[in-house]
């Protein structure tokens, strides 16, 4: 299968963007940004910041039954907003470091959201511990938290299965975990060296991992993808990099 | 402007001495320029341009120029350095290690007026001078490397290496040959390895090719333009580049080799600012190459119409538009920092320090100390073909190679080479130099060799600082106790001292076979108290015990750690 | 407070108790009646000067202003952190800090350092020697000054120690493969270890008597010293400084093996190779060394995602400054051991397109603590978005002046070296920052 991607729209906000959905009418656009929320008019092309995280927001999610947009922030929030009127509904501190990366199952059920802060750990800098669970799975629609599940920090980012059954976290190690979303018990998981870089010019410690992923339409698979080999991590010099797991057959 | 600064600190003092010194500076040039009493040493240096081909242009025109620079700074320059001092220079500096006792006799016993000139051109031409050269360009060129990476240049690079000073191949046809990197038959294959070593990162290419074939270091001009050097641009970094990103390594059955595409490699690099440009294929100095580029989101189709065939059917196909071609044919081809860059590494090499110094940054901060005499040599080099032994040899017959190390007084600008400059050894020279001290035969892949190299990673450093490891690696590296150890066997050096009845005469034979001269008297009473003493507690001291002590002593002393 | 005159090695205890008891000839006959040449220096001058000690925690690469001692939080650029409240009313610094926040008062923090080089080698250069190179003269780096002017040359125990792991990092490498001790002369060069790159070949051959060792380098010595002295080289003068150095080391084994440190201690001071080396700079000062370098690399270049790689980076210095501060003052060592933390210059106060932060040395930021320094005092100011300094700029010369004078070693004064033009410790008759001196 092929599919042709055609850029309909070009537009800048001022700060950099971090995260985004569209909304229902996929005329409206939410962005994360590093100095707050933006709704975007994408015929208009009119942006207004609507609100803001007490850090960059990073992601942004919409829930089109509840007619919500949620987003993350580097503050470890989750704020829920009105996508009518933009009016704040929810908000709720899931984390104490940053979320880096938030998600939302097809069924539109399950808010996942990912933390953790990279603290040496030994002597050569692998992460130290969690201090807190890594990975929260929330009810999208009161924000009950239905499970905490642990891995190790950085966790960089989280998606869904197509079929809402999972959950994959993946972290600045390329180490990636999935979950069963109805039991909260890790059904899989994988690690890949090549996403993480120790830095053996200038630095003794890891930059890099893995920054986003998606299941194949099939579920079966996972595609991730983050920064090569760096040499030298400070340069950030690495190239892009995809890889294809089979997340089932190799457990973590 | 570095340098202007350093003189005019340097300057009053060199005034306050100028016209004491005057009359025998004008005595001294005219030695310098062929008149006046000679010594014997004098005798021999003046029998240059007896063999030499090519290379009295060079001499004279060092010899002119430097005597220039001596009066112009009011220097008197030291001495001519005696026959001791010479031979072992000549061997450290050719032969990659002191001469054995037999050929340091062989030398101070020649009566041949022009003896000097005899044996630098025996040495130039023996295998001895190919291993050294090679070991000293393998460093410069490629960099120090792990054990497993030497293992794999010591099947492809190594011999392409020592093939290059054997037979004494043209600097710009080594040049050529490692960068078209498409060997023509079995004596070339090697040369590829300077690009395939680099393993597709043509960035590490280009950071090696400016230093290596023009005598400058880009690497600074990666993410901005040269903050300093302020002549050397970002797009030379790209654009280097850009010569060598179609480049990849292919395994063929003919062994390594690059293959290239006929397409690709455009792209646009951004600087700190935010603005970016085109790498397009120019470089420093140089022009920018013509090429044909694709729309911005174009796509370029690859196809077999792009290409020639190899003549050799086993090697990669050949772009039409071959960029690596175009930079050895418009770029690299009479580059005006190619023969420059080469002549200073070499002078370098034999004087201790650059006319540029250090020698690999030939930019605007490093001006040279004498850039007509850089220029003079450059265009000699090239008149001779490139000839890279006629280059040494000129060098090596000149004046200022001939002096003695003892700075003297009021000099003090080691850019004028008023003395010979004093320079450690490298790992494979210090190796080798052990070895012929302890056993009168070296070889390269003794097992110390590696060691030091890991130690005493250093070639031609800009500035030389012993480190306290490298004390305590001489002082208590087992493998350094173990040749001393190997030594006391058989005709090792310590079993030779321990055997010998005469004590007086078994300490004289340690000076000469350590260090290639006689003991002095204080050296001689010193080291005999020592040893005398030790003795005499026989048989709770073992006499050998002993003479590897003071073996140990005198092989670890700065005298033997450095060439002078 | 119990000052240990040695590193614990036994053949050291040995060498002071003869000391005390008078008496060299002993243990050590056969090197001390040797005609004179061979005796090892008197241990009377291992008595120890009361003078003051310095570690410098070097924050090599250039670590960012933003996310440490000067927060700009709110601006569009301030990064993501925010910023807390310290023990010093009216004073916040980087969330990334907390501990260090309940330290202010005993800190002296400089908003205002404001230098020329943007670059590092040039950076580097300034910042550890005070001064910008005019070659063909290489002076000092600040360590090699203080172990000139503070160290006893010949206590077994090095002056000045430089802890690094890393074998690469690019510029640093190569200021690293310089001329540390310039026209000092090779002596005031550094001891180097650090990690797994710990000191090899400090262990004795097995084959080779204690006795052997140490008559066969004072044979060495004799013969190395007369060619350096005849050929006045500059070389040989290191080379043999080099080796004048290995029976001290030698002796000092225990003092840079650092599993013999208290697992609390090293726990305390965090897991990462930085902290670990500078709980063992405390461990060396406390036993004789006059001033550790403590660098890692140089982790602070955060060109390509700034904070991603300072949420781990700053958080470690924060709990590094603190446990030095705390714990040397706990021993009574703080009023005389100055701690220093700084980089070569700071971060541009705008991020670039990786969300990086780029070099910057017009208004940066740096900290200092005990050996006479006032705490609790924040010298200058910068404007809403750290572009400018706007109070109270202070270069690289008041900085030295300032470190010198708390030191107590004269920085107007001028090197009295043979073949040196005029130079003095600091360049430009400039005055200490006085709001930052006690005495």
């Amino acid at each position: 299968m092929q599919k042709t991607i055609t850029r309909i729209h070009d537009f800048k906000l001022p700060t950099a963007i971090l995260g985004a959905c569209l909304l229902e009418d996929h005329n409206q656009m939410v962005a994360a940004c590093m100095d707050g929320i933006y709704r975007v008019d994408l015929s208009t092309k009119s942006h207004q910041r609507i609100a803001e995280h007490d850090s960059y927001a990073s992601s942004a999610v919409f829930l089109p039954e509840a007619r919500m947009f949620v987003t993350g922030g580097y503050d470890g929030k989750l704020k829920w907003f009105s996508a009518q009127d933009n009016a704040l509904v929810r908000e709720q501190q899931v984390h104490s470091f940053w979320s880096w990366d938030l998600a939302l199952s097809a069924d539109g059920r399950w808010l996942a959201s990912v933390t953790g802060q990279y603290l040496a750990g030994d002597y050569k800098y692998a992460p130290a511990k969690e201090t807190e669970p890594s990975v929260k799975i929330l009810d999208a629609s009161d924000g009950r938290v239905a499970y905490s599940l642990p891995h190790t920090p950085s966790v960089q980012s989280v998606v869904f299965s197509h079929d809402s059954q999972w959950v994959a976290a993946g972290n600045l190690m390329g180490q990636v975990r999935v979950w069963d979303v109805a039991t909260g018990a890790q059904v899989g998981g994988f690690e890949s060296k090549d996403f993480t870089s120790w830095g053996i010019i200038k630095s003794h410690c890891y930059l890099g991992g893995i920054f986003a992923m998606e299941f194949t339409p099939d579920n079966q698979e996972l595609i991730v993808c983050g920064m090569g080999d760096m040499r030298d991590p400070m340069a950030g010099n690495g190239k892009q990099l995809w890889q294809r797991w089979n997340w089932k057959e190799s457990k973590l | 402007m570095k340098n202007s600064i350093c003189l005019i600190a340097v300057l009053p003092r060199l005034f306050a001495i100028a016209s004491v010194k005057c009359m025998v500076v004008c005595l001294l040039v005219a030695i310098a320029s062929g008149h006046g009493r000679l010594t014997a040493q004098e005798a021999s240096l003046q029998g240059i341009g007896s063999q030499g081909i090519g290379s009295q242009g060079i001499t004279s025109q060092i010899d002119r120029r430097i005597a220039l620079g001596y009066s112009k700074a009011s220097i008197v320059p030291a001495e001519i350095c005696t026959d001791e001092q010479f031979v072992r220079r000549l061997y450290l500096d050719i032969a990659g290690r002191i001469p054995t006792l037999a050929e340091r006799a062989s030398f101070i016993e020649d009566r041949s007026a022009t003896k000097r000139l005899d044996w630098i051109d025996r040495l130039l031409v023996g295998e001895d001078y190919v291993q050294n050269f090679a070991d000293t360009f393998d460093t410069l060129l490629m960099g120090r490397a792990s054990r497993g990476k030497m293992g794999e240049r010591q099947n492809h690079w190594r011999p392409y290496l020592e093939d290059v000073f054997r037979s004494n191949r043209p600097w710009d046809q080594v040049a050529r040959e490692i960068l078209l990197a498409r060997p023509e038959g079995a004596r070339q294959a090697g040369a590829v390895w300077f690009l395939y070593e680099r393993n597709d990162n043509a960035q590490a290419i280009a950071e090696a090719v400016a230093p290596a074939f023009f005598g400058i270091r880009i690497d600074c001009a990666q993410c901005h333009d040269h903050m300093i050097a302020t002549e050397i641009h970002q797009q030379h970094y790209w654009g280097l580049v850009a010569f060598f990103n179609r480049s990849k390594n292919a395994k063929t059955n003919a062994g390594p080799r690059l293959s290239e595409s006929a397409i690709g490699g455009f792209s646009e690099f951004a600087n700190i600012y935010g603005s970016s440009y085109p790498n397009l294929l120019t470089f420093y100095e140089s022009k920018t190459i013509d090429e044909t580029r694709p729309e911005k989101d174009a796509k370029q189709e690859d196809s077999q119409e792009l290409y020639l065939p190899a003549t050799n059917p086993e090697d990669p196909r050949i772009p039409k538009f071959s960029r690596r071609e175009k930079f050895v044919e418009e770029i690299l081809n009479g580059h005006p920092r190619f023969a420059k860059a080469f002549v200073n590494r070499i002078w370098a090499m034999l004087m201790g320090r650059g006319i540029v110094h250090p020698y690999d940054q030939m930019d605007s901060v490093h001006a040279p100390s004498d850039s007509e005499l850089l220029d003079g040599l450059a265009e000699e080099f090239i008149d001779s073909g490139y000839d890279i032994r006629g280059l040494v040899r000129g060098i090596l017959a000149a004046r200022p190679y001939q002096l003695g190390s003892l700075r003297p007084a009021g000099a003090e600008d080691p850019s004028r080479f008023a003395w010979s400059i004093e320079r450690p050894l490298t790992a494979e020279q210090l190796g080798r130099s052990l070895q012929i001290a302890l056993f009168q035969s070296a070889s390269k892949d003794h097992a110390c060799i590696a060691d030091l190299r890991d130690r005493m990673p250093e070639v031609l450093p800009e500035t030389f600082v012993t480190d306290v490891g490298d004390a305590l690696f001489l002082t208590n590296n087992p493998k350094i106790q173990q040749m001393i150890l190997e030594a006391s066997k058989q005709d090792g050096l310590v079993a030779k001292l321990a055997l010998r009845e005469d004590t007086r005469a078994a300490v004289d034979e340690m000076f000469h076979a350590i260090l290639g001269r006689s003991a002095e008297q204080t050296e001689l009473d010193t080291v005999l108290e020592f040893v005398q003493a030790r003795l005499a507690k026989r048989p709770a001291i073992e006499p050998i015990s002993v003479w590897q002590s003071a073996v140990w002593a005198v092989l670890t002393s700065a005298e033997f750690r450095f060439n002078h | 407070m119990v000052r240990r005159q040695d590193c614990g090695s036994p053949e050291h205890q040995a060498h002071r108790r003869l000391f005390l008891q008078g008496s060299m000839a002993a243990g050590v006959a056969s090197v001390a009646s040797f005609n004179g040449l061979f005796s090892i220096p008197t241990l009377a001058q291992e008595t120890k000067k009361q003078g003051k000690k310095c570690i410098l925690l070097w924050l090599c690469g250039a670590p960012s202003q933003f996310e440490t001692w000067d927060p700009k939080p709110g601006t569009i650029t301030g990064g993501p952190f925010g910023s807390i409240a310290t023990s010093l009313p009216g004073i916040r610094i980087s969330s990334l800090m907390p501990r260090c926040a309940t330290i202010m008062d005993k800190l002296a923090v400089i908003r205002s350092m404001s230098t020329e080089p943007s670059e590092h080698f040039q950076g580097i250069d300034v910042l550890t020697r005070g001064e910008a190179p005019r070659p063909p003269f290489t002076r000092p780096i600040l360590g090699s000054v203080v172990a000139e002017q503070l160290g006893q040359l010949d206590s077994p125990v090095p002056q000045f120690v430089l802890l690094d792991p890393c074998p690469e990092g690019n510029e640093f490498k190569s200021f690293k493969a310089g001329n540390w001790a310039g026209w000092l002369g090779a002596e005031y060069g550094p001891v180097r270890s650090g990690g797994e790159y710990a000191i090899p070949d400090l262990l004795r051959p097995e084959s080779l008597a204690q006795v052997d060792h140490e008559d066969r380098e004072a044979l060495r010595n004799f013969l190395s010293r007369k060619y350096q002295n005849e050929q006045r080289s500059q070389a040989a003068a290191g080379y043999n400084a080099a080796f004048d150095r290995v029976r001290g080391l030698m002796s000092c084994a225990p003092l840079f093996d650092l599993d013999t440190l208290p697992a609390a201690d090293r726990e305390r001071y965090g897991p990462g190779a930085f902290a670990q080396h500078a709980l063992q700079a405390r461990h060396l000062i406390e036993n004789g060394s006059t001033f550790v370098m403590v660098a890692n690399g140089m982790p602070w270049d955060n060109h390509v995602f700034q904070h991603e790689m300072h949420q781990m980076l700053v958080p470690e210095m924060d709990n590094v400054l603190f446990q030095l501060v705390t714990d040397l003052e706990q021993r009574g060592m703080l009023e005389d051991t100055l701690v220093i933390a700084m980089g070569e210059f700071g971060r541009t106060p705008w991020l670039n397109e990786a969300r990086g932060r780029d070099h910057y040395s017009k208004a940066w930021s740096m900290a200092m603590a005990g050996g006479g320094i006032r705490g609790g005092v924040v010298v200058g100011n910068t404007d809403p978005m750290g572009f400018e300094v706007t109070e109270n700029a202070i270069d690289n010369r008041r900085l030295f002046a300032t470190i010198f004078k708390t030191l107590g070693i004269d920085g107007n004064e001028q090197y009295d070296l043979p073949d040196l033009p005029t130079f003095h410790r600091v360049e430009g008759n400039v005055q200490p920052i006085e709001e930052l001196l006690i005495g």
